[in-house]
């Protein structure tokens, strides 16, 4: 069986399967081009890797040396971040710095599969988090200046709020003043002395929840919140509720 | 294990640009809106590229290998030139609203669910075939389904609400877009009877409030009446849209007892997606011929210099104010 030998950048050298390595575009160009043999004694450096990265790439190689070759049918299948194998899910169980070299290397290597997995474990690390809790998970300095991070945590004081009353689209609570005029800032401030109460919507189903409010009895709300979200701004409408949109509420035609 | 950091104390910035967009486009569209925020870099490569990215590479199996109807119009290759912000791109990940029907309940398949009968008695029927009538067309209109609604001898009508906003087309999108959104539905009558067809479609703003309506109405003569005919319209630069009615009516012309009346089948409201592609300045001027594909599958060619199409571009595709 034909064997090649690869340096890594800390000059171990490794004796692979011709059949193993070509899992690497790169080699496999690099060997095409330079013509080697098998019997050839050439070695080919990785300058890019080092030894504990590149054995670990041939150890994720040599499991995967029989899956057959990504073909147009399977594309999309591929891109699903939830189909890592539970191998691959072992194999990868690494620190964060050793992830993160593999992302290289894979890119580097040009081996598809293995950039693809590695990819997809660093993005279902990430996948329902809050900024915060990214920031934390990857040590990422937040580099936002103070103007704009006063408009980030505007947004997230509406969020957090919102997070323990939006149970129900039209679920009725109260904000206290002070945190309903830190929402409204730019608003002219709400009435201080009483509690603010208010009725969440996700969507702008603006109707249904003033009819709902036509009802009268206990969950009656004074204000509307409608809100938007999204992601870096929070639309927020409030309004007053009104009696001018009668009983029936439904007349438009 | 994961959380053990050793010579890398920040993971990321052993990465280059391309690299992170890849990694964040493995990442659901809500979750990115979180990744916006947390840093400077991320957000400049998630509103430059990733959603880009995201969108292109998912076009090619999202709804089981058919792509994103919103691209149902342009290569996947073509989806990364497109001149869309960052945040239509986002809508289209979560909603994948352009180009698609969203009529529900559009040929009676469900009876009459998702539709508001607008008189005191329901006269209305719906026949799983069309009765005394030719088969639907052959029309992607109806999506397979075979059945239409009838209307009687006493005046039957119906409408249904599309609130744009449901399907993520807010107010930034609209501004943004302008788009054309194209409303259609076809209708007959039987052989032997004759019938009266009205179709009134209103686009309101989010106040309710009227910014443009279409009314279609068709007489159909006794013998003559048996065709199945397709009424359509679009509205243009539809930026203060919020949501449309569609409003149906129909009776037939000889008071017949039973359902004589006109028949009504695959109603279609379309927000159709701009395409608009970026455009590489190089200083020069040059004629470019535009080819569009219509609604109707016909295409037309027009020419325009650069210099035109550019300034154009600004007016009808200004970026979208973000407060």
């Amino acid at each position: 069986m034909p064997m090649i030998k690869l340096q890594s950048s800390d000059g171990e050298v490794f004796q692979v399967d011709f059949e193993i390595a070509k899992a690497s575009v790169t080699i496999k160009t690099m060997v095409e081009d330079l013509g080697l043999e098998e019997e050839d004694e050439e070695i080919v450096p990785l300058p890019n890797v080092n030894a504990g990265i590149l054995k670990k790439v041939i150890q994720w190689a040599t499991y995967h040396k029989d899956d057959p070759p990504a073909t147009e049918d399977d594309e999309g299948r591929e891109k699903r971040t939830d189909d890592i194998s539970s191998w691959d899910a072992d194999f990868l169980k690494v620190d964060q710095g050793t992830l993160f070299e593999l992302i290289l290397a894979a890119n580097y290597l040009d081996i598809k599969g293995l950039l693809d997995v590695t990819c997809k474990t660093v993005a279902n690390m990430i996948k329902g988090k809050t900024p915060e809790e990214i920031r934390k998970t990857f040590n990422i300095k937040n580099d936002f200046s103070p103007a704009e991070e006063e408009q980030l945590c505007y947004n997230s004081i509406l969020d957090d709020k919102l997070k323990n009353t939006r149970l129900k689209t039209g679920a009725a609570g109260t904000l206290k003043a002070t945190e309903l005029n830190k929402i409204f800032r730019q608003r002219p401030s709400i009435e201080k002395t009483q509690p603010f109460r208010f009725q969440t919507k996700e969507t702008n189903d603006l109707d249904s929840c003033l009819k709902h409010n036509n009802g009268g009895g206990s969950d009656v709300a004074d204000y509307v919140l409608t809100v938007e979200n999204l992601g870096s701004i929070t639309f927020v409408m409030c309004s007053q509720l009104v009696n001018n949109y009668g009983n029936s509420g439904d007349q438009k035609q | 294990m994961m959380e053990v950091l050793k010579n890398h104390q920040e993971p990321f910035d052993l990465l280059p640009d391309e690299m992170v967009v890849n990694t964040l486009s493995f990442i659901d569209a809500d979750t990115l809106l979180n990744c916006r925020l947390v840093c400077k870099r991320w957000r400049e490569l998630i509103d430059a590229y990733v959603f880009q990215e995201k969108a292109s590479r998912e076009n090619e199996y999202v709804n089981n290998g058919r792509g994103y109807y919103s691209f149902s119009k342009i290569d996947s290759s073509n989806i990364r030139k497109l001149e869309l912000s960052w945040y239509v791109f986002y809508v289209i990940c979560k909603y994948d609203p352009f180009n698609r029907n969203l009529v529900k309940n559009h040929c009676g398949q469900n009876q009459y669910m998702h539709w508001s009968i607008t008189n005191d008695h329901n006269w209305w029927t719906i026949e799983e075939t069309p009765e005394g009538a030719p088969l639907l067309p052959d029309d992607p209109d109806f999506d397979g389904y075979t059945s239409c609604f009838v209307s009687t001898y006493r005046l039957c009508s119906k409408r249904q609400n599309i609130i744009f906003k449901n399907y993520g087309l807010n107010d930034i999108v609209m501004k943004a877009l302008q788009p054309e959104i194209s409303v259609s539905e076809w209708y007959t009558g039987r052989f032997d009877c004759g019938c009266k067809y009205a179709l009134r479609a209103t686009v309101h703003d989010r106040n309710d409030k009227l910014i443009e309506q279409h009314n279609y109405n068709d007489i159909l003569p006794q013998w003559e009446a048996n065709i199945w005919t397709k009424a359509s319209h679009s509205f243009k630069n539809q930026s203060n849209a919020s949501h449309l009615i569609l409003y149906h009516s129909g009776v037939d012309t000889q008071y017949w007892a039973g359902h004589y009346g006109t028949k009504i089948s695959g109603s279609v409201v379309k927000v159709l997606l701009p395409i608009k592609f970026k455009w590489i300045l190089t200083g020069n001027i040059v004629n470019i011929h535009i080819i569009m594909l219509m609604e109707n599958g016909q295409t037309t060619i027009t020419t325009q210099s650069s210099k035109e199409l550019l300034r154009d571009i600004e007016i009808y595709n200004p970026k979208p104010v973000i407060p």
